[in-house]
């Protein structure tokens, strides 16, 4: 490197300096505390890739799921990007943690840095915010039902949880404004959240300096090594490495989705993603009136523990060997939690696959029958004198018959409520309000198998000609009815 | 000092390539999604019967059709006017100003149509006669089938 010379990179080779390459660390830094900068590099990862992801999403439960299938299926490199979002969030989890537990067991925690672990504790806790948030986003049935539950764990603290859950939720119930709040959340109020504190972390660490592998508190902090290249190479190694394993799973598994999101749901067994089985199994063990400690009070008294660790912790050692009660309660914990989460992982739940596409016969495909998500209907209610609550209006196959109504181009010799083929040229079409006339549901349905058997002079292509499928003709013939009995 | 040259590099080739290989990927998909699967049925829409056309008086018409937009189902409509050439064959024009886009308007005061946004003129046949049109509206293509003249939707 030469030196520094006064041109009008001036100042920025100033910041170059002060933060790379004249900086210095303590000797002994290996891959361990590497780790932290391998954590930002996915972060970033995330971001990029997330950035691209936006471009093609919308966050409303009417096309939710389809933009995400769209994106898997339809464009190229939507599903290694997909892929990579979905792993990349278990590496930040992985190497989060692995960073985190690094800190505690070398004491590194200890005065002065005890402001660099709380604003760390805090970026963990956004790191699961954002997992949380996230999955929400494909509305799919394992993302409506593991945030269901998620959000009524909020929801079982007691006085604020309520509260809570309908900030979260925006209604009694997840549902369209659910789905806008947690993508709000996840691209707008946690990436604005976690900027800073990942600023201020970077920073305190830069003033701060690494702690030195050993050294007692209170004992001068030596830094003999050049930060760059010897460390950064480090740093993007480990970077490097769990990119790398994040593209091969996105690469063999691709990006996992289940059916739509349904609340007609029996039998499904809903389980969260892998960092927050332990958690799950935690409710499992506390049932009942000690719900609310597995809920709330372990998870909510662990977090404070950490969170205050430093303060806590009053023991000036950072060898092991010295510090026999911080790393025994360190191990129980992880011992304690990875059982739980190995437990958890042992009853994998439900998968619902997605159903397949359907091509119509110009090779345009339908979208899967996803958007009419019902009403729940709740079984009566003694509070409410038995009243059940009912969906009034169409059901789930009505409308999807009419979506199907113009998926097919029916409308194009049809009409209904007056538009479609209003020009007279669509033959005898009749208008949809009178086709169905005065035939039943089993009529119906064998006149559009193949209506040339019922009328033999009829110009209307046949089930087969439209590549409709049984479900589809069913679907029709009952929006069909419903249209005709107004 | 070869050493350090060496981790330079690796720092270099490290770092390069994660960004490259993000940077990469991100311009593969917004290139695959700035051109959305776009399909329609191939299918005409009638627009008047042939002896509905009068010379000089371009008629003002609508047509419909339904499209998959990717994964959104959407009702297109768009605006034309029909009207005659020379030998008396019809003509479907498309209302869209070849400028920048806005809605031209027939005037049969000038026999001319007019667009509202920054004064670009067509004639009857749709070729420029005045204002900063590059080219001339837009024929779309049409049939004549029985007594009624068809534009293709699309």
């Amino acid at each position: 490197m030469s030196a520094p010379t006064p041109t009008i990179r001036g100042p920025l080779r100033k910041v170059l300096d002060a933060w790379v390459f004249d900086k210095k660390v303590p000797a002994g830094c290996g891959f361990l505390r590497a780790l932290g900068t391998a954590l930002l590099v996915v972060l970033v990862a995330q971001g990029v890739t997330g950035m691209f992801l936006a471009l093609a999403y919308v966050p409303s439960p009417d096309h939710a799921y389809d933009a995400i299938r769209s994106i898997d299926e339809d464009y190229a490199g939507g599903r290694l990007l997909r892929g990579l979002h979905h792993w990349g969030a278990s590496a930040v989890m992985v190497l989060a943690f692995l960073h985190l537990a690094r800190v505690y067991f070398t004491g590194a925690y200890k005065r002065p840095r005890q402001l660099l672990w709380l604003v760390g504790v805090a970026i963990f806790g956004v790191l699961l915010g954002f997992g949380f948030t996230g999955y929400l986003l494909p509305w799919d049935m394992k993302a409506f039902w593991a945030t269901d539950v998620g959000v009524n764990i909020v929801s079982s603290v007691p006085l604020v949880g309520r509260p809570l859950a309908d900030l979260l939720r925006g209604g009694p119930e997840i549902g369209a404004p659910t789905l806008a709040r947690m993508y709000a959340l996840h691209v707008l109020f946690l990436p604005a959240t976690l900027l800073p504190l990942a600023g201020l972390h970077l920073l305190l660490v830069h003033l701060l300096g690494i702690t030195p592998p050993g050294a007692r508190v209170g004992e001068p902090e030596v830094k003999s090594e050049p930060f760059f290249p010897g460390h950064v190479v480090k740093e993007l190694l480990v970077a490097a490495l769990a990119l790398a394993v994040v593209v091969a799973l996105a690469w063999k598994l691709g990006p996992p989705l289940e059916a739509p999101a349904s609340r007609e749901a029996e039998g499904y067994e809903p389980r969260p993603e892998w960092y927050f089985l332990g958690l799950f199994q935690l409710l499992k063990i506390f049932e009942g009136r000690t719900m609310l400690i597995g809920t709330v009070l372990l998870p909510g008294l662990i977090a404070a523990l950490v969170a205050l660790l430093p303060w806590l912790d009053r023991n000036p050692e950072r060898r092991a060997a010295r510090r026999p009660v911080a790393i025994a309660a360190g191990v129980l914990l992880i011992v304690g939690f990875g059982a739980l989460t190995i437990a958890g992982a042992r009853d994998p739940g439900s998968h619902l696959p997605p159903p397949p596409r359907l091509h119509v016969g110009d090779g345009s495909y339908v979208p899967p029958p996803s958007p009419p998500i019902e009403p729940p209907i709740t079984a009566p209610d003694e509070k409410n004198g038995g009243a059940a609550l009912s969906n009034d209006g169409r059901t789930a196959t009505v409308t999807f018959g009419e979506t199907l109504i113009h998926a097919y181009d029916c409308l194009g010799c049809h009409t209904l409520r007056g538009e479609g083929n209003t020009t007279g040229n669509g033959g005898d079409a009749p208008p949809f309000e009178k086709a169905a006339g005065k035939h039943d549901s089993d009529w119906l349905e064998r006149f559009l198998l193949d209506p040339k058997k019922i009328k033999p002079d009829i110009d209307m292509p046949s089930a087969q000609d439209l590549d409709m499928s049984d479900d589809h003709r069913k679907a029709i013939v009952e929006w069909l009815r419903a249209v005709a009995s107004g | 000092m070869h050493r350090r040259s060496l981790l330079t590099a690796a720092v270099a080739a490290l770092g390069g390539s994660i960004a490259a290989g993000l940077a990469g990927l991100g311009g593969v998909f917004a290139r695959a999604t700035s051109r959305w699967p776009v399909r329609t049925a191939k299918d005409w829409a009638a627009l008047c019967k042939v002896g509905e056309l009068k010379e000089g008086e371009p008629l003002a018409r609508s047509f419909s059709f339904v499209r998959l937009e990717g994964w959104y189902l959407e009702k297109v409509t768009r605006q034309v006017y029909v009207t005659r050439d020379a030998r008396g064959a019809p003509v479907v024009l498309s209302r869209r100003c070849t400028h920048l886009g806005c809605q031209v308007t027939w005037k049969p005061k000038s026999g001319t149509f007019k667009c509202p946004c920054h004064g670009g003129v067509f004639d009857g046949a749709g070729q420029v006669a005045g204002g900063p049109p590059p080219r001339g509206l837009e024929v779309l293509p049409s049939r004549v089938a029985g007594d009624l003249v068809e534009v293709e939707k699309a």
